[in-house]
């Protein structure tokens, strides 16, 4: 382990202004020709939004909650991110339901509301990290916008459908009875 | 500190009072300086800071110890990863545990990463500042990998909370390796880049020489740390004086300049970058070495358990349960550590009373001892000074108001 002193000292010719624009001039020049033959796909500029970044694998962006193949929503309710999230922006409520089904066969509980602030969320996935049940994690979208500050509150319908192939199944729809929680049927249409 | 309130007196008198910022383009963040001028000349500068308070420590005493990692993220925005590692570190030390050695590869790894990336934005942005556009302009493409590097490990880019007590939140993905050999080619030479068109160019002579220089002596009384103590001439790094994280199993020269002016940070910051890609090559071939592993400790008291444990049995399920509301058992005590940061040393001093939350959080920042001495360097020079001043101080305001 060394020490190195750094110290620079100008030559009289490097003191010449003209010299040291010259060069700087160069690196310029050098690089508008190599980006002139670049094509745009290589480049390093992304030309937002006609061009999109592919978002890598385990990005954390905008959550989804999973549901099981025959459509049930895999959250139990058992109010875990709701503990880990450190910007307490998960709000949940309890339902029982008792009607057995393949999957949910044991289950007696799921979340009857399940809101996520999404101004407050700073997406940390520790909520992912907590649930012991494989029912949120967070995925590719970042483009989050909304009009009003209501909107972005994501209640449960809105957090199962934010993908357009959630888990590669068909999206859902809410059934019309009543408009914030869900059929009692545990296989959601 | 005197009022920083524009007095009846300071109107009378033929200084001219000039705000610079709270939003200013130079003071990147929100930062105000009240300059007392005259004519070109300042006579005084008054620092307010406090803009961007978000009340960090406080906010610590009611998030558990794993909570609080996304909230060093934004301590040092510009290199997020080495707040986590130091934090992770700090409480490591309060547990008295040790995370796993592939762990402690990787978080050197990203840690160096990081610690190009803040010298890249201090570095572009000073020369911005000043007036040398096209450095930061090819300088920036580094750091864009290196984003996209952070964004394959953490899941983002910025706001990474890569760490967790323990280890790690992750291991790294097979793409992480290929992306990374790249940036280790192409960085060399946008360093070398950035040299020629910098180091010796008399206009950023000119510019920066004699700015804001300050002795050994002066830089240690005011409390100074890293790249801008070392330009005075000091050769203190944490990571050789302390070395925490087996640093003292690499191999780096410490870069110090001679007079502490703004040219001698700028020629630090840019030789420890070459040593940071000098402890990256290292610690790739000690990656391998290391072979694949555990990055978190497999005690289920302080790290989470594997999700297909948590999956299937039935006592992983408790500690994963039992970690989540009643956190970590932690002993009673109080623990100060340190680790070089891009900035310098940042510290922070924990104090538990055994419960779930820490009793008392502080953070150290890096850059409030430095900033306290803006006005000592700018008095007395001109307006452009302190502005290329400001900007080689690296003042980030996330860090210095907290
Ligand atoms: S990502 Fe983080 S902040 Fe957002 S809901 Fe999950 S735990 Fe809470
Ligand atoms: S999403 Fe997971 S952690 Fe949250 S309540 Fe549902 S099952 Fe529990």
């Amino acid at each position: 382990m060394g020490v190195l002193v750094k110290k620079v000292e100008l030559t009289w010719w490097e003191r010449l202004y003209v010299v040291s624009v010259a060069i700087g001039m160069g690196v310029t020049f050098k690089h508008f020709i190599k980006q002139l033959l670049t094509p745009t796909s290589k480049r390093y500029t992304i030309q937002y939004p006609d061009m999109k970044k592919e978002m890598p694998k385990g990005y954390r962006g905008l959550h989804e909650l999973k549901r099981f193949e025959d459509g049930a929503i895999k959250c139990v309710a058992c109010f875990m991110c709701q503990e880990a999230c450190p910007a307490r922006c998960i709000s949940i409520e309890a339902e029982e339901f008792s009607e057995l089904n393949f999957t949910q066969g044991f289950e007696e509980k799921r979340p009857a509301t399940f809101k996520i602030d999404m101004l407050r969320c700073i997406f940390c996935g520790m909520c992912e990290e907590a649930c012991p049940k494989d029912a949120i994690w967070l995925r590719d979208n970042y483009e989050l916008a909304a009009y009003d500050r209501l909107s972005m509150n994501f209640g449960k319908w809105d957090l199962i459908n934010t993908y357009a192939e959630p888990d590669g199944k068909a999206r859902l729809t809410q059934a019309e009875e009543s408009p914030m929680t869900p059929s009692r049927r545990t296989v959601a249409l | 500190m005197d009022s920083i309130a524009i007095t009846r007196q300071m109107l009378d008198g033929d200084r001219m009072i000039v705000n610079m910022g709270p939003s200013h383009p130079v003071t990147h963040g929100t930062l105000r300086i009240v300059l007392e001028l005259e004519g070109e000349l300042i006579m005084k500068a008054t620092p307010e800071m406090g803009y961007l308070h978000r009340g960090v420590e406080k906010l610590g005493e009611n998030l558990s110890y794993n909570q609080f990692i996304p909230l060093t993220d934004r301590l040092d925005y510009c290199s997020s990863i080495l707040n986590n590692v130091g934090y992770a570190v700090a409480v490591e030390k309060l547990l008295g545990i040790q995370d796993p050695p592939r762990s402690r590869v990787i978080r050197v790894m990203v840690s160096e990463l990081a610690r190009i990336a803040d010298h890249i934005v201090c570095l572009g942005i000073n020369a911005v500042d000043i007036g040398a556009f096209t450095a930061f302009l090819y300088l920036f493409k580094q750091r864009e990998t290196i984003y996209d590097l952070f964004e394959m490990a953490a899941g983002q880019r910025m706001h990474t909370s890569f760490t967790r007590v323990g280890g790690l939140m992750r291991d790294l993905p097979p793409e992480f390796l290929p992306l990374f050999d790249r940036f280790m080619e192409e960085c060399p030479a946008a360093i070398d880049e950035l040299e020629t068109l910098l180091t010796r160019n008399p206009i950023w002579h000119d510019r920066t020489k004699g700015v804001g220089a300050m002795s050994i002596e002066d830089a240690v009384n005011w409390g100074y740390t890293g790249p801008c103590l070392r330009a005075s001439g000091l050769a203190q790094d944490l990571r050789v004086a302390q070395p925490y994280l087996d640093y003292e199993t690499y191999d780096f020269d410490i870069p110090v300049g001679t007079t502490g002016d703004v040219f001698d940070r700028y020629l630090v910051r840019v030789e420890e970058m070459r040593q940071s890609l000098r402890i990256l090559a290292q610690a790739k071939r000690k990656l391998a070495e290391v072979g694949p592993g555990p990055v978190i400790v497999e005690d289920y008291k302080i790290a989470l358990p594997p999700k297909e444990k948590v999956y299937t049995r039935m006592e992983s399920l408790i500690h994963h349960f039992k970690l989540i509301m009643h956190g970590i058992e932690m002993p009673v005590g109080e623990v100060y550590s340190s680790t070089e940061a891009a900035n310098g040393e940042l510290g922070f001093y924990i104090v538990s009373d055994g419960g779930k939350n820490p009793y008392r959080i502080r953070v150290r920042p890096p850059c409030l001892p430095i900033f306290s001495s803006f006005d000592e360097k700018v008095r007395g020079r001109l307006i452009a000074d302190a502005v290329a001043e400001l900007g080689a101080m690296n003042v980030i305001a996330g860090e210095l108001d907290r």
